[in-house]
């Protein structure tokens, strides 16, 4: 074991060796903007989006975000997959020692009570001012999935209704791959922004930013749910 | 002072590559060893964002008109963390869930005595 | 007529029989032999002509694939079809009982297909992709029986990439070299070649076609492909398979290097043809031999097949007119007669269940004459005897070696001939004359379509025997084109300035020594026949044992030569095989299992990329 410490520190310390020469090509804070030129200019009046970085993921690079939509899919599905085989046999062992698994305390139970539609809210909020203020469907997303994780804390015995977690989670991403079609019949290509833009800095602008948005943020935060179950439902 | 300003960003991101692998090659627990994986993934990504970092410039959402097109930091780098972070996301759950069936089969997370991957 | 008629038909015919035989057993039979049929017609039509078509150009790499019919091709495509259409005609019922019946029609027409296209392939990368059709071909179908046979295709495919494999090098630098991959323009832009590079492409392609002729060292997958596979296609196997190492031989030497060139490859005593020879000379003898000593059937005959492919190579070493004419008259009669035998070896299998051990048979004479009197002519065609076609083509090797003053090697043509003699009787003997045993009592002649091919074979032995003119007169048109001087040549044999060589008087002077026998035989006094159990010694009866004196009669010999006649080649291979299995093993304790080194592995790369850019600058 000393020796295996001792090996790995030398080569650490030669890829430290490594990063700082890389590095030290890479002055900080110089103005390296290359391609985002044409984003930063001409985003507002192609999009209608004020946050430039919401519509370079969902305008200009959507189809990336539909990827990475899809990988996130398939994460979940398989942990589902991987986690599946034993639930039914670990349902039926947990109803006979309910008794064991002691209450929360009464502070944990009312504070997230009071707190749990607040977060709903506040994930909310966030993936559908996606546009116009920093954030968007993957943070409100995962904003979610923590007042999700807060009940589960607090309240260990009850569970989910898994079957509408996994209706809703595919509907929005049927949503997601729907409207790209719309854009496809009405502009003939993918993905295009085929709503009107509106007035730049106002809720109601940037085409179908923020639906695709709010698609998305259901969808993320449902499916981090999920999986949170799953690897609950493990421990049982 | 200039120069710690200026390497503090690369001093984090490489300092947590460097821990996540020491990591990956030292701790013989599997739980840790996903760990260290999650934290190469995250000191990358904070990389990739100081790397489009210009230096007295804010963030590039036209909220005021105080800003303007020269005013803001490069957002490119910043769509493509957005993704990188929910992709480590995905990675870290499928890689627990396979330490948890590793697990089930070997009765231990001691990766010295999980031979399965052994020729 | 088109050349790609034939390759269409014949690729087409295979897919056909395989499709028709998803529907009826007796449909998809009549359609491979009609298919087969065809190809030989096909064939035959397209004698005389010289055609060259172009019939498909690679978008890329500026190649194209092109055919070509002359009298090489030609000679060397009636073999192919003819002795494929007759095994199909024999397997028609050798292989009723056993699965997978559609698809070895399937092979059996689709190896047929990929020699054709060998021989009529006019570019090296059409030749090159026949050449693999063909190979892998064969595998599926040595392997067809399973159970050993898996072993023996196995062997058998190792050898053969690796020979293909050297045959790409060659072509690969060829193409680097000069740009073109066609017959014709690499013979007249080989003229300017420094010998050096000649000599290497030579022993690539020595290597490559050296594998498939069997050639010495190269020999060890044909003893158990051809034991193992099934009896029609051992057939083809011999008689035409592995004389497509001799058709690259021939196209490699005279075709492309030409005769001039060959004469200046090394110097002195140790050029080329010299080293050819004297392979051709070790092949001959040392195979012939060691065929004495086995007791399976078809191993005995596989082993022959080395040795006679020896006298081909020999004959074409020497490189006189007489020697390559020898040789190659030699393919061709080799064909018939190895078929031949392997189609009483497949005609036995059929009729006693499967039993090749000659120890085991006997008397078989009385039960299946036929099939002894093919067995009959063809030993004869492989010994040589007057009259056969073997002994023109052996005339021609011996007279050659005589006339350019080789007595060793003359020496070991005749060694050859006489271990021939040796073994094929104790194979003709043990199968056929001596007691037959009693579980063979009620083994019947063998059906009709079985019959027929072996029958064609024999009647063509002695043709080509009598009237050797027919084949020679192609052989000289091969002659021709190679430049050498061809061979002047009449209907019975030739004149008497080359070899002297007179069937007719032959023929007149064996009619009269059978006319004088026959009365000598036929005046004299009758012998009197003796039961073969009407025996007694010293007032016991005989118990009714085996009565073959020529069942291990053999084992004297063996005692003394068999150590030297261990194949030494098959052991070095093993041996090899042995030492890399071992090496692997060390290199695979890289393997620990342990993540942590894993990791460690794919970090101890990137430092030495770090080292490397620290250092070069890269």
């Amino acid at each position: 074991m000393r020796t295996r410490k001792i090996i790995s520190i030398i080569i650490l310390l030669i890829l430290a060796g490594g990063f700082i020469l890389t590095f030290s090509q890479i002055p900080f804070g110089k103005d390296k903007i290359n391609v985002a030129h044409y984003y930063i200019s001409k985003g507002i009046e192609e999009t209608g989006a004020v946050n430039i970085v919401t519509s370079v993921v969902l305008n200009y690079r959507g189809f990336d975000t539909l990827g990475e939509v899809t990988v996130l899919f398939i994460a979940a599905i398989g942990l589902g997959a991987v986690l599946f085989t034993e639930k039914r046999v670990q349902k039926h062992a947990s109803k006979s020692k309910d008794d064991k698994t002691k209450k929360a305390s009464l502070i944990l139970r009312t504070g997230s009570n009071l707190l749990f539609p607040l977060i709903l809210l506040f994930g909310a909020y966030i993936f559908v001012h996606g546009h116009l203020t920093p954030g968007g469907g993957f943070q409100g997303g995962a904003v979610i999935a923590s007042g999700f994780l807060l009940m589960y804390l607090a309240f260990p015995k009850q569970s989910i209704n898994k079957k509408s977690l996994s209706v809703v989670e595919s509907l929005s991403g049927l949503i997601f791959v729907g409207i790209g079609l719309f854009g496809l019949i009405f502009s003939g290509y993918f993905l295009s922004n085929f709503l009107p833009k509106g007035i730049p800095n106002t809720l109601f602008s940037a085409g179908i930013i923020p639906i695709i948005y709010i698609a998305v943020g259901f969808k993320v935060g449902f499916e981090l749910t999920s999986v949170i179950d799953d690897l609950l439902g493990r421990g049982k | 002072m200039s120069l710690i300003y200026n390497w503090m960003y690369y001093i984090a991101s490489g300092g947590l590559i460097l821990i996540g692998m020491y990591i990956i090659l030292v701790k013989t627990n599997l739980i840790k060893i996903i760990i260290g994986l999650n934290f190469i993934d995250t000191g990358v990504n904070i990389l990739l964002v100081c790397i489009g970092y210009v230096k007295g410039r804010t963030a590039p959402i036209f909220s005021t008109s105080r800003i303007n097109p020269t005013n803001v930091v490069d957002p490119v780098p910043q769509a493509l963390v957005l993704t990188a972070i929910v992709i480590g996301v995905a990675v870290l759950a499928l890689a627990l869930s396979i330490a948890i069936k590793v697990y089930e089969h070997n009765k231990t997370l001691n990766v010295t005595k999980i031979r399965g991957l052994k020729w | 007529m088109q050349l790609i008629t034939i390759l269409v038909v014949s690729f087409l015919g295979a897919g056909i029989v395989y499709l028709t035989g998803k529907f009826s057993g007796r449909v998809r039979d009549i359609s491979a032999v009609l298919v087969s049929l065809a190809v030989v017609i096909l064939v035959g039509l397209a004698y005389n002509q010289k055609i060259y078509t172009n019939f498909y150009s690679l978008p890329f790499l500026n190649l194209s694939l092109s055919l070509r019919l002359n009298y090489l091709s030609w000679f060397f495509a009636i073999i192919v079809a003819g002795i494929g259409f007759l095994s199909i005609l024999f397997s028609l019922e050798y292989i009723k009982d056993y699965q997978g019946v559609g698809f070895y029609y399937f092979m059996m027409l689709f190896v047929n297909a990929g020699m054709l296209g060998i021989v009529l392939s006019a570019d090296f990368l059409s030749f090159y992709i026949f050449w693999e059709m063909m190979s892998w071909g064969t595998y599926l179908l040595i392997s067809y029986k399973g159970g050993k046979a898996v072993a023996a295709g196995l062997k058998y495919i190792i050898m053969s990439v690796a020979g293909s494999l050297a045959m790409l090098f060659a072509i690969v630098s060829l193409y680097a070299s000069y740009g073109t991959l066609k017959f014709s323009s690499l013979a007249s832009l080989l003229q300017i070649a420094s010998p050096g590079y000649i000599l290497f492409l030579l022993l690539m392609f020595v290597v490559g076609f050296g594998v498939k002729n069997a050639i010495w060292t190269l020999h060890t997958w044909l003893p158990d492909a051809h034991a193992e596979a099934v009896s029609p296609f051992s057939a083809v196997l011999t008689g035409v398979l592995v004389r497509m190492g001799m058709y690259g031989f021939l196209l490699i030497m005279y075709s492309i290097v030409g005769l001039s060139l060959l004469h200046k490859l090394g110097y002195g005593l140790l050029n080329f043809n010299y080293i050819l020879c004297w392979i051709g000379a070790i092949t001959i003898v040392i195979p012939t031999f060691t065929a004495l000593l086995q007791n399976d059937s078809k191993r005995l005959l596989a082993w022959h097949g080395i040795g006679q492919g020896g006298y081909m190579v020999l004959g074409i070493g020497v490189a006189t007119s007489l020697g390559i004419a020898g040789g190659i008259l030699h393919t061709l009669n080799y064909a018939v007669c190895g078929a031949l035998l392997f189609f009483v070896v497949g005609a036995i299998e059929h009729r006693t269940g499967g039993v090749r051990d000659l120890n085991e048979l006997g008397g078989l004479i009385k039960r299946m004459p036929v099939t002894f009197i093919a067995g009959l002519a063809g030993i004869s065609g492989l010994i040589g005897v007057p009259l056969t076609n073997s002994f023109v083509s052996k005339w021609m090797i011996y007279k050659t070696l005589i006339m350019e003053n080789y007595p060793f090697l003359a020496f070991a043509a005749f060694i050859g001939t006489w271990g021939t003699i040796l073994s094929v009787y104790k194979f003709l003997h043990n199968i056929f004359l001596g007691q037959l045993p009693e579980k063979y009592k009620d083994v019947k002649e063998v059906p009709l379509t079985m019959q027929i091919p072996m029958i064609l074979l024999s009647l063509a032995i002695i043709l080509f025997g009598i009237l050797p003119g027919i084949p020679l007169k192609v052989i000289s048109g091969i002659e021709k084109s190679f430049g050498v001087e061809p061979l002047s040549t009449t209907m019975f044999g030739m004149p008497k300035e080359i070899g002297e060589l007179n069937l007719i008087n032959i023929l007149a002077v064996l009619l009269v020594a059978g006319i004088v026998v026959y009365l000598i035989f036929s005046l004299s006094a009758k012998s009197r026949r003796v039961n073969q159990d009407d025996n007694y010694a010293a007032g016991l009866f005989v118990p009714r044992g085996k009565y073959q004196y020529s069942a291990r009669f053999y084992d004297q010999a063996y005692r003394i030569i068999g150590p030297y006649l261990h194949d030494v080649v098959d052991d070095f291979y093993y041996w090899l095989v042995g030492k890399s299995k071992s090496s692997f093993q060390i290199v695979r304790q890289i393997y620990t299992g342990n993540i942590n080194t894993y990791a460690l592995y794919i970090l101890l790369f990137l430092t030495l990329l770090i080292f490397v850019k620290l250092g070069w600058g890269l």
